[in-house]
């Protein structure tokens, strides 16, 4: 019969990462995905709350780090630090964004206005990570997060692919994946605009206007009817949000 | 659930030295020795000691989930 200070010892190394050589204290899990676990950690150095995410593949988890670490913009989250327990897996260490997800802000009673603003800014924070040659692929709720501060911050890259990368590979959430993603198919920034598409249909829920439900269906159009890039979509979107025609509806 | 993965993986390994370390740090009910005192102790490197132990708790884990 185990006591149950070996028990408590035992959840900790065997279910929890062990922090152990690192400069963070457990204080809870955040969540769990398809690709590890965030942890709510204390960073002892700097004083300050971190989230702390655990991969069982330690070189996936570099990868995924030095993707994001390039990628500077306020709606991409932030990371912090990077490396290998010694339980042999693989971690990050990321901005502990307090806010809401996207699932909890579409069910919210916000407004079209504010509905769209949520839109373009995650198109501007897509947008950028293509200028900067990489491919979300993941996009879908659960990773986006909605700051205190009226940021819109994408997490979760760990299937993000530089462009022209990763041939063949199939990763996403089929709900938001692009049927060329879907089928194992190179998966382009395209793919992105994809998952845009099914998230503006998300946001907007009942409130969507001929316009809008438009620009949805371009953005998820088969590849070569989509829009080429976000930036194209972003535009249509802000040209509806100033009353102006959009390039993917003519009125008859 | 942790001991009958436990004892499942002592069935598997129990000559090895996985489980003895994974015995002498992670099941001990006394004050748990540090990874480099294990090693000095059993004329290893940490690195090794960490290794191992890393191995082992993810078979424990992967036996207890599997148990779940």
């Amino acid at each position: 019969m185990m006591s149950d200070e070996v028990l408590d010892h035992l959840r900790r190394v065997v279910v929890e990462p062990d922090l152990d050589g690192t400069r963070y204290e457990m204080r809870g899990l955040v969540g769990k995905g398809g690709m590890g676990e965030v942890y709510r950690v204390w960073d002892r150095l700097l004083e300050r709350e971190a989230a702390l995410k655990v991969v069982e593949d330690a070189e996936g988890m570099m990868k995924e780090a030095r993707i994001v670490a390039r990628l500077e913009h306020p709606g991409i989250v932030a990371i912090y630090d990077a490396g290998q327990l010694a339980d042999g897996r693989g971690y990050c260490v990321m901005r502990l964004v307090a806010g809401e997800p996207l699932d909890v802000f579409r069910r919210s009673d916000q407004g079209l206005g504010e509905r769209l603003e949520v839109a373009l800014k995650l198109c501007d924070a897509i947008s950028f990570a293509h200028s900067e040659g990489v491919i979300h692929r993941d996009l879908k709720p659960q990773n986006i997060l909605l700051g205190k501060f009226g940021e819109v911050v994408v997490l979760d890259w760990g299937v993000a692919l530089k462009a022209g990368g990763g041939q063949g590979e199939v990763a996403g959430t089929r709900r938001y994946m692009a049927p060329e993603q879907a089928s194992g198919a190179p998966a382009d920034a395209r793919a992105d605009v994809y998952a845009l598409g099914v998230l503006l249909e998300d946001l907007l829920g009942g409130l969507a206007t001929q316009p809008l439900l438009a620009i949805a269906a371009k953005a998820k159009a088969a590849w070569g009817e989509r829009y080429e890039s976000v930036g194209q979509m972003a535009t249509d979107l802000r040209r509806f949000q100033n009353h102006q025609s959009v390039s993917a509806y003519r009125e008859s | 659930m942790f001991e009958w993965a436990i004892a499942e993986f002592r069935q598997s390994y129990a000559e090895s030295l996985r489980w003895r370390l994974f015995e002498s740090h992670d099941l001990i009910d006394a004050e748990r020795p540090s990874y480099a005192e294990l090693a000095e102790r059993q004329g290893l490197t940490v690195a090794t000691v960490t290794n191992h132990l890393a191995w082992a708790r993810r078979e424990v884990g992967r036996l207890a989930r599997q148990r779940l």
